[in-house]
């Protein structure tokens, strides 16, 4: 692999946006994901490449060490600052068609709930693994939801609650899309979801971790 | 008998320890790395939290094994919060609120795409309830030592298998609008940063040592009260 991807992925899994940043300490005055992506697309190397063995490695990485308890929330922040800075340069190429997303998901965080940091951090997750992310945001209803799959029909849904009172939403949610398009996947999290809770209102897969959603669509798109 | 106390920013202490033991980190770990973010967002949000405490004093009460009956309002609370407010001569019902300001610049960053400064003024947001919390039941208590009494552990909906649910119960023991926090149909407090509860007070009411020890609630958000 190119000296160059892996710059890129090591930048991302460290957060290092841009030479600017003083973020990491020990990165600090050297190049970072938003010149590395930029040297490796004028050195020829396919944008395709670049989004796959530098930003998704880099997102992998990141998200495999939160999952382990590695890193917490602000690292992880910081990756997705990175990679969005990366994915900038990549979007003429999305347009373009020459770049493909690996399908589209949908996220909001369920109605009456207005916690959006867990929300948020799968929504960059997911987008720095290769989604077409499309955040709905807070407090969502049902039919925001359901116009929003009417629109994406084969997207992956995501829900997020962190009430007990609100899984009361989250089921009547899961509940309408499977009554009216049953082969949407749905995922649900958030602190008071369990995967019992997940098979209890019929929805496809539940993960304490964003890596874990990430995998199982991995596993399921192949 | 109604108490509200404000409190400055200044006064609650919170520090950048604080910050990065909410997180998660080992104290001093993350210092490296995230001090100037936590200095900033500090910095910042001295500025924009109005904190306020409050309490209502009730001695119509009864408390079951696994209830708690306050001015005639049945709370299904269980095992655990009734038997750390056993003893109790009367309980405090109480709201604290960081205000709406830190939520909403909170809400300025991730919409400006600066997630990481977003974390850190919902941490401080949480923090500062947390904090306002803890010094409201320092005054309960100097207000309850003048009459020789002790305090219990403050105990929330949402905590020790006492349903969320109930809140809404709990906010109609207190004035409308109590400190500036309301509730939504979810239950949902506003602003976003506040805590509430009750806190038995009297004679042999006293702290129960790691009450999160005595729970197995597994959906617990904080695994704390």
């Amino acid at each position: 692999m190119s000296d160059y991807l892996h710059k890129i992925a090591h930048c991302i899994e460290f957060g290092k946006i841009n030479r600017q940043s003083p973020y990491p300490p020990n990165m600090k005055d050297q190049d970072g994901a938003d010149e590395y992506t930029q040297q490796a697309l004028q050195s020829g190397i396919s944008a395709q490449h670049v989004l796959l063995h530098g930003l998704i490695t880099g997102m992998e990485k990141i998200g495999k060490k939160f999952r382990e308890n590695q890193v917490f929330v602000p690292q992880v922040l910081m990756s997705a600052k990175a990679m969005n800075t990366a994915m900038a340069h990549l979007m003429p190429y999305f347009s373009s068609g020459e770049l493909k997303s690996k399908g589209t998901f949908i996220i909001g965080t369920v109605a009456g709930d207005l916690h959006d940091i867990g929300k948020n951090l799968v929504s960059m997750i997911m987008k720095g693994n290769g989604w077409n992310v499309i955040d709905l945001g807070m407090d969502v209803s049902t039919e925001k939801f359901m116009e929003a799959i009417q629109q994406h029909p084969d997207a992956v849904v995501g829900l997020s609650a962190l009430l007990t009172t609100t899984m009361a939403s989250m089921e009547q949610t899961v509940a309408r899309i499977k009554a009216e398009k049953p082969a949407t996947t749905v995922a649900i999290g958030g602190a008071p979801v369990s995967q019992a809770f997940c098979e209890k209102i019929g929805a496809d897969v539940y993960s304490p971790h964003p890596q874990g959603l990430v995998e199982y669509l991995e596993k399921k798109n192949n | 008998m109604i108490r509200t106390h404000d409190f400055t920013f200044a006064s609650l202490n919170v520090t950048a320890s604080d910050i990065e033991e909410f997180i998660g980190y080992q104290p001093g770990s993350s210092l490296d790395a995230f001090k100037d973010h936590y200095e900033s967002a500090l910095a910042i949000a001295a500025g924009v939290c109005r904190i306020i405490g409050g309490y209502r004093l009730f001695t119509d009460f009864e408390i079951t094994k696994k209830n708690i009956i306050i001015d005639g309002l049945l709370f299904s609370t269980g095992g655990i919060i009734s038997r750390q407010l056993k003893g109790s001569s009367g309980i405090a019902v109480f709201v604290c609120t960081a205000g709406h300001g830190i939520s909403e610049l909170a809400k300025e960053m991730t919409a400006s795409g600066d997630v990481v400064m977003a974390y850190m003024y919902d941490v401080i947001g949480s923090l500062c309830a947390e904090k306002a919390a803890d010094r409201m039941e320092v005054l309960l208590l100097k207000e309850s030592e003048n009459e020789g009494f002790g305090i219990s552990n403050r105990c929330s909906p949402g905590y020790c298998g006492w349903d969320v649910g109930e809140q809404g119960k709990l906010f109609s023991l207190l004035p409308q609008g109590f400190c500036g926090v309301t509730l939504s149909a979810s239950s949902l407090m506003n602003p976003i940063k506040s805590v509430s509860g009750i806190i038995g007070y009297g004679q042999h009411a006293g702290k129960a040592k790691r009450p999160c020890k005595q729970c197995h609630q597994a959906d617990c958000t904080y695994k704390r009260i």
